[in-house]
């Protein structure tokens, strides 16, 4: 038995490294913030894309046959863009509080919603197309 | 090298951003004409503009130790304008023909 009260946070840890005590906080690495910055900035490019991609859908696709089908697709694209940098921002505060507090990276859905509304869209997209243009 | 990423990145978002806003206003401001020409001098002039930053930002041969720390604020305010966009575009989706 020990009296040190740190022994046991430092025998968790092998490489010796000084871990934050619990409520505070520490300036992380630079080059992670780096990294959690471009993580941030290619979701929103990720959105502006989306975005994009649905105003092209709405304003250059040819005229369908379903009423509104232009407005199908393109709307879902730019809600999803929407999602997609709001979440973006969440993610970037939440892993900075993490790594300030040398607590673990917290996962995201982000990835998930995005594959999800990509499929979605395009199943719906081969559904419109299949009743051909107006 | 990192921060040089990141720089990178910024780059790569403003770009985005731009095309981004080029594909909303193309639809509401059809150019013919001279309008043309006045839109290719703009994006001339802003190409030269943002080079001229740039490389005076290089040139400012900042320590590799130092870095920004860019508060929430730039973050939210590039979520908030993404944000913006997207209602332009719905808002644009639904002025323009079904």
């Amino acid at each position: 038995m020990t009296d040190d009260p740190g022994g046991a946070r430092r025998a968790s840890n092998p490489a010796g490294a000084e871990t934050p005590h619990e409520g505070t906080e520490h300036d992380p690495d630079v080059r992670f913030t780096y990294a959690n910055e471009r993580t941030f900035l290619a979701w929103n490019r990720t959105a502006l894309a989306l975005i994009a991609t649905g105003v092209a859908a709405t304003q250059l696709l040819p005229r369908l046959q379903i009423a509104w089908g232009r407005r199908m697709l393109g709307i879902p694209l730019i809600a999803l863009g929407a999602i997609v940098a709001a979440d973006s921002f969440r993610h970037w505060r939440a892993n900075e509080t993490a790594m300030r507090r040398g607590e673990p990276l917290p996962r995201s859905l982000t990835p998930f919603v995005l594959a999800a509304g990509v499929v979605a869209v395009g199943v719906l997209a081969a559904v419109l197309a299949s009743f051909g243009t107006g | 090298m990192a921060r040089e990423r990141t720089v990178l990145a910024w780059n790569r978002s403003a770009l985005a951003a731009v095309v981004t806003i080029a594909v909303l206003l193309r639809h509401v401001w059809p150019l013919r004409g001279s309008g043309q020409e006045l839109a290719l001098g703009l994006i001339a002039a802003a190409a030269i503009i943002w080079s001229v930053v740039l490389l005076l930002f290089v040139a400012s041969g900042a320590d590799s130790s130092m870095h920004v720390m860019r508060g929430p604020r730039v973050f939210y305010a590039m979520t908030a304008a993404t944000v913006v966009l997207a209602v332009a575009a719905v808002v644009l989706a639904f002025l323009s023909p079904p």
